[in-house]
């Protein structure tokens, strides 16, 4: 005999009950609730190893293996250093070099986009496993989630660099302008997690995806500063993610005084605890969509 | 409230709809996200193009029962399964678990290509709640129960169907669950494999699990289940004992198989009218119309006189078919079961000379001189195909009930002893003793040992 089989006959654990019924989950938001941070909870382990498990296939058959992690921001940052030497009248960085101001806008835009796209993939990319499996869907988006940190880790690095090279000194803020990055990763996630469900039922989203983000970030403060009173401006203030980017600015490498420090505080305290929120919200409609998801796979 | 202390799983009018019309599909599936996010909506009437997958659905499994779940293709089999592993979600009913620790088993496995076998376990443990320390402890006994120690560091995409199979076996096997729901899983193993999860099993259950074994092997079904659960069109058309429910079961494909046969029958006689073709043996595409063409519609295993079958004593196996059209060059061929195992032997008439089907009904009759069975309850299965790889013309006993039949005992020492040591069968064989004294030299010994079962040597 197996040296297993003893244990189911011997067996007095606590039972659990499982139960699939037809109504909503948010029939009872108690019992959602509860269930959700126990699927949450129990995720963290299969979470970890899909995240080294991604890590393992994205690099495990590239020439280059794990150095294509930091190939791509070197690269941008290499380009657009050394690409705007000619030094446009139209770039226009504020208090920075165009550069250095370029270089850290694409990498925000970078953080929200990589969040969301590995978010918004979350159905799609693991059609084959929801068809015959029961895994948590929270495993999925924390080993994104752990991907998405890790990517930033990297472009942290390469940033750290950037700031060498331009000689920009860092703010006494500059800590909250590392939350402001991990607001843009919720947020990045949580516009992922909203856009799951239709992107796998339907392929607009998709074809829309290969050119908005791009045009988004182009009317934000990402690839050059605004000169105030411009259409430019107007424009980036219209932008519900603007002022996230500039404060991130502003707390990274802006001027110093405690009027900056209180509104910093201020700012992040409140938009931490608001993008949560979303994200918890996304959280949830993905979690009540799957079954029908996987359903338009099956059939 | 299921009764944890006896039902481990409860399936109460269960009914799941479908839509297959891509124009409705997507309107569908987000009205019903919507519905699911203001608390809930009316699931069970069925929208403009949509149909009952499963249908009122009831039945329950016993802790440490083996429960068969059987059906046409197209029964609702498949969707069942997907809601009882809480893939999709019901649109009506109520499906209840006694335990956390459930684990489908099928071919797929929810193995990953690219990775190697190793981190496939290692992958898999972990999603179906093991921690660190233990996925580290067992992972050697899980690859010594593989048996792929040699390829467990190659990718998955690799390996055969059986070696996949095999894995995704021996981590199931680890994850230590209450309930098995098995998915045709034994299909893509060889014979050994087969055995070995078939022992797997049993060991399983007497150790007090349970499980739904869906499959399509009725001889399987028949030797493993308690009870089965019929199903037919999303619904489920009896519940109850193997033998019963296989019949019922055969019935209804019988009853559809006739229809189809009919059906097509009359639509290749008009094209054929009207092309002016021929029916004959030869020409591309004939096996596949052949196919349907001939049934098995009876078989009787006997002795010569129609009495009861004793072990070594003559026996004749009686083959009675209907063939619609004459066909050329036919084997006639069936396979024997022994206890739980199948097959264990195999017999084929027409190989050298192969047989001709007339329009109508045929009877093929096999004689053996000495029945080399022992007393019990055996198995048989009959195939009909064409000569030279041309197709198969007929099954009997593999999507349907097997022909089952009985060799009588006798108060004989040899059979006392075969049963005794748990022999399969018997070889008839006479014996003498040589008259000569002399001890014999080793080479002697091995030739005697060895000569009878090495073709080669013996030459």
């Amino acid at each position: 005999m197996l040296p297993w089989f003893d244990v189911i006959a011997e067996s007095d654990e606590i039972i659990d009950l499982l139960s699939y019924t037809y109504e909503s989950p948010l029939a009872s938001p108690l019992g959602f609730l509860r269930n959700s941070l126990h699927d949450l909870l129990t995720s963290i382990d299969p979470a970890y190893r899909l995240f080294r498990r991604n890590l393992a296939l994205r690099y495990r058959y590239s020439s280059l293996g794990i150095a294509w992690s930091v190939a791509p921001a070197l690269i941008i940052s290499l380009v657009m250093t050394v690409g705007q030497r000619a030094k446009l009248s139209a770039l226009y960085g504020g208090t920075v070099p165009p550069q250095f101001y370029a270089v850290f806008g694409l990498f925000i835009a970078l953080t929200f986009v990589e969040a969301m796209n590995t978010q918004r993939l979350i159905f799609s990319g693991i059609s084959h496993q929801m068809m015959r499996s029961r895994a948590a869907i929270e495993s999925l988006i924390l080993a994104g989630a752990a991907e998405n940190a890790f990517n930033l880790l990297v472009k942290l690095i390469v940033l750290a660099g950037v700031f060498l090279i331009f000689r920009v000194p860092l703010a006494p803020t500059w800590p909250f302008g590392l939350v402001g990055f991990g607001m843009i990763l919720i947020l990045g996630t949580a516009a992922g997690l909203l856009l799951a469900p239709f992107n796998a039922l339907r392929d607009d989203i998709e074809n829309i995806m290969m050119f908005f983000p791009w045009v988004f970030f182009a009317a934000a403060p990402v690839f050059v500063a605004a000169r105030p009173h411009t259409v430019l401006a107007t424009v980036y203030r219209l932008n519900p993610l603007s002022s996230l980017i500039d404060m991130t600015r502003t707390a990274t490498y802006g001027s110093a005084g405690n009027a900056v420090f209180a509104s910093c505080a201020t700012y992040f305290t409140c938009g931490i605890i608001a993008s949560t929120f979303v994200l918890f919200l996304t959280w949830a409609l993905c979690r009540i969509s799957k079954p029908y998801v996987v359903e338009r796979y099956l059939v | 409230m299921i009764d944890s202390q006896v039902n481990i799983l409860e399936v109460r009018k269960v009914s799941k709809r479908f839509c297959r019309d891509p124009k409705y599909a997507i309107k569908y599936a987000l009205q019903d996200i919507v519905g699911d996010l203001r608390g809930g909506m009316d699931r069970d009437t069925l929208r403009p193009g949509e149909f009952w997958a499963n249908r009122d659905v009831s039945f329950e499994v016993k802790r440490g029962e083996v429960v068969g779940l059987i059906g046409h293709n197209g029964a609702g089999k498949s969707t069942l399964i997907n809601l009882l592993s809480g893939i999709l979600k019901p649109s009506a009913g109520a499906i209840t678990i006694a335990t956390n620790k459930v684990v489908l088993m099928d071919h797929n496995g929810g193995l990953s290509a690219k990775l190697s076998g190793r981190e496939n376990i290692g992958n898999l443990l972990y999603m179906n709640g093991l921690h660190g320390p233990e996925v580290a402890a067992c992972m050697d006994e899980v690859i010594a129960f593989s048996e792929l120690r040699e390829f467990i560091d190659a990718p998955v995409g690799s390996y055969s169907l059986g070696m996949r199979v095999r894995l995704s076996f021996a981590i199931n096997a680890r994850l230590r669950p209450d309930m098995f729901i098995v998915d045709e899983a034994l299909n893509g193993g060889d014979f050994r494999f087969q055995l070995k999860f078939k022992q797997f099993l049993d060991e399983y259950v007497a150790s007090g699990g349970s499980i739904l074994f869906a499959s399509h092997d009725m001889f399987a079904v028949q030797s493993f289940c308690k009870r089965v659960v019929l199903m037919d069109h999303g619904t489920v058309v009896r519940v109850g004992d193997p033998t019963e429910v296989i019949h019922e079961y055969t019935r209804i494909g019988a009853a559809r198989a006739k229809t189809g046969a009919v059906a097509r029958t009359f639509a290749f006689e008009s094209e054929t009218r009207d092309n002016g073709a021929s029916l004959t043996s030869d020409g591309i595409g004939m096996a596949s119309v052949v196919e349907e063409v001939v049934t098995v519609e009876s078989v009787i295993v006997a002795s010569p006189d129609g009495g009861d079958l004793y072990p070594g004593m003559p026996a004749q196996v009686t083959v009675g078919c209907y063939a619609r059209q004459a066909v050329q060059d036919v084997i006639c061929g069936c396979e024997i079961g022994v206890g739980d195992l199948f097959p264990v032997a195999s017999i084929a008439g027409g190989l050298e000379t192969p047989f001709d089907l007339k329009a109508g009904w045929n009877t093929f009759t096999c004689t053996v001189d000495r029945l080399p069975l022992l007393p019990g309850k055996h198995v048989m299965t009959i195939v009909i195909m064409k000569s030279g790889g041309g197709g198969t013309l007929a099954f009997k006993g593999y999507s349907d009930a097997p022909v089952i039949f009985e060799v009588k005992g006798s108060a004989d020492p040899l059979f006392n002893m075969a049963l005794y040591r748990k022999n399969l069968m018997f070889i008839p064989a006479g014996w003498r003793k040589d008259e000569q004294g002399a001890p014999l030299i080793a080479e002697t010994v091995a030739t005697h040992n060895i000569a009878p079962f090495d073709v080669h040597s013996s030459q």
